[in-house]
């Protein structure tokens, strides 16, 4: 079903940041090179049609590093093979470079 | 660290145009990105840019979550963008038509502050001033009066066109009579030959040449006397000796006798100032001293504001005896509803109100003014009548539509079903169900008054019942 999904280049290229990890969107807009205008909106309707999902870093985490929390984003299974599929389609993509700014949550 | 403060107050003036069921998460996503991005060292310019991007991230959520409008036959903003067209448009009539402009800026009948009527002390039989008198008053310098006219009632016949003949309470005038009394003159004829002017009142001129305004400028007949009918003045115009049909302007006064009585009219001096209306003033005379009593005749002006609020507050009175002023049985306040939303019908019915009185008011000034009267009453009345009923009528109409909408998205109520039956009225309630095609709930109207169901009921839905509607509980999402 989710295979189905046609993603825009960027859409995809967010999709395959995303896929190194969890990742929050300072990260995504600084690996891509891509304005805030664009990655968050891309973000959000990546998140609707379930190929990540987000979460909050937990706020006792953040208080105990005096820093406020984070959003992470993370792939879904079917970003997975939506990702896949895209790959087929923007062979370019597979060029994009695993992210240094990696956390897991 | 101030430029940072200032990012963030940014930050939270786009998120006003985020729309509010998301507004929270994004502003609190932007301002962590902001804290990181500042602790990376981003340049000013990199900040800024990212602040940009969250004007771009509200328009394009406003784009994703568009809201949609409750389609039902008419919405709120329609209702009132027309009620606000039709005040506009009169607004616009009342201001091209210049009689009206004219009426609403400027008094239509006499101004005078400064033309008094002088007669003999009351104690005196006469309220007339024997001619002989004005003549020498004339003739003296005056430091009172600039100026004197009279006017002497007479009866005389006048020959009508068909070959009748009438009787007419006309009064013989000094020519400057009028411009004395500040009377308005309509269908104004310029003298020519030696025939003094007529000047009809209204009613004669509508009883008597059944208001033909071919008659200015013809001559007739009065008396033995030939007159030219130069114009139509208001009933009104006499402030003594009843009621004249008509004023025989006379260019010259010398053929009238010395004795007749007149009344007589003074203009006051610029530089008399009189303490109050009314005073008592001792002339010398051959005769010896006699007292006369001047009365300032009073300025008649068309306050048309006075009268568009006393036909308004009548209307405000007759209202509940024409229409329930009941808006229906709601809950104040619907659970999961913002007070903004509650606000919203209230501010709704204030602005439908709001745009309807100026309306009726220019309305009311075209109704009375397009039109010219030589009565200075006539348009009066015809103002209060008209706004009273269009005030009326107005009110009426705001009530009843407030209570056909939707109290959450204020669309119009559809789908109306009838409900029971009146023979089971003891038992269960009968009426009319109508249900907002937003889902926002059902309007139960009884057919019959009862003492536990009196009025219109809102049943209000909150949103976990949207998934039965077409167009999404979405009215207030923005």
């Amino acid at each position: 079903m989710s295979a189905e999904i046609k993603l825009s280049h960027t859409a995809a290229m967010i999709l395959q940041t995303i896929s190194s990890g969890t990742i929050y969107g300072f990260g995504i807009m600084e690996h891509t090179g891509l304005p805030s205008g664009t990655v968050y909106p891309a973000l959000r309707r990546l998140e609707r049609d379930a190929l990540i999902r987000s979460e909050w870093e937990k706020q006792s985490i953040a208080d105990k590093e005096m820093r406020p929390p984070r959003k992470f984003y993370k792939m879904t299974p079917a970003g997975k093979t939506t990702l896949i599929a895209m790959m087929k389609r923007y062979p370019l993509l597979e060029r994009l470079g695993a992210m240094d700014e990696v956390k897991t949550v | 660290m101030t430029s940072l403060l200032l990012y963030r107050l940014a930050l939270r003036l786009v998120a006003c145009a985020v729309p509010r069921t998301l507004r929270t998460e994004w502003r609190a996503e932007w301002e962590a990105e902001l804290w990181y991005m500042a602790e990376a060292g981003a340049a000013p310019r990199e900040i800024a840019a990212f602040c940009w991007g969250a004007v771009e991230d509200a328009r394009s959520l406003r784009q994703m979550h568009l809201v949609a409008p409750v389609r039902a036959a008419g919405s709120a903003r329609a209702c009132v963008g027309w009620v606000g067209a039709i005040a506009v448009v009169c607004f616009a009539l009342a201001q091209v038509l210049p009689a009206v402009r004219v009426a609403a800026t400027s008094p239509i009948y006499r101004n005078a502050t400064d033309s008094v009527l002088i007669l003999p002390d009351e104690a005196k039989a006469s309220p007339m001033v024997p001619l002989s008198r004005v003549r020498a008053w004339q003739r003296r310098r005056q430091h009172l009066f600039t100026e004197f006219a009279f006017y002497a009632p007479v009866v005389r016949t006048i020959h009508l066109e068909q070959g009748t003949t009438r009787p007419l309470t006309l009064a013989r005038a000094s020519a400057n009579v009028l411009q004395i009394l500040g009377a308005p003159v309509l269908f104004a004829q310029e003298p020519r030959g030696v025939e003094p002017l007529l000047m009809l009142s209204q009613t004669a001129w509508r009883r008597d040449f059944r208001a033909d305004e071919t008659i200015f400028g013809q001559v007739v007949k009065v008396g033995s006397q030939r007159v030219r009918v130069g114009g139509l003045v208001p009933d009104e115009a006499a402030p003594a000796g009843g009621r004249l049909d008509g004023w025989i302007l006379l260019p010259e006064t010398d053929s009238m006798p010395e004795t007749t009585g007149v009344y007589l009219l003074g203009r006051l001096s610029p530089s008399a100032e009189m303490r109050g209306p009314q005073w008592e003033m001792t002339v010398p005379g051959p005769e010896g001293d006699v007292d006369y009593s001047c009365r300032l005749l009073p300025a008649l002006r068309a306050d048309v504001w006075k009268m568009y609020l006393f036909a308004v507050f009548l209307a405000l009175l007759a209202l509940p005896a024409t229409t329930s002023r009941s808006l229906g049985e709601y809950a104040p306040r619907p659970a999961n509803l913002p007070w903004l939303a509650t606000l919203r019908r209230w501010v709704f019915l204030t602005v439908k109100i709001a745009c309807a009185l100026p309306a009726i008011y220019f309305a009311g000034l075209i109704a009375a003014y397009a039109i010219r009267s030589a009565s200075p009453y006539t348009p009066q009345y015809i103002q209060m009548v008209t706004t009273f009923s269009m005030t009326l009528f107005a009110l009426r109409w705001a009530l009843r539509d407030q209570r056909r909408r939707c109290p959450v998205c204020l669309a119009l109520l559809t789908c109306p079903a009838r409900v029971g039956e009146p023979s089971r009225n003891f038992l269960a309630w009968n009426g009319t169900e109508l249900i907002c095609a937003g889902g926002h709930g059902f309007m139960h109207v009884p057919e019959m008054a009862t003492s536990w169901f009196g009025t219109q009921r809102w049943l209000h839905l909150d949103p976990s019942w949207s998934g039965l509607f077409l167009g999404p509980v979405k009215a207030l999402d923005l």
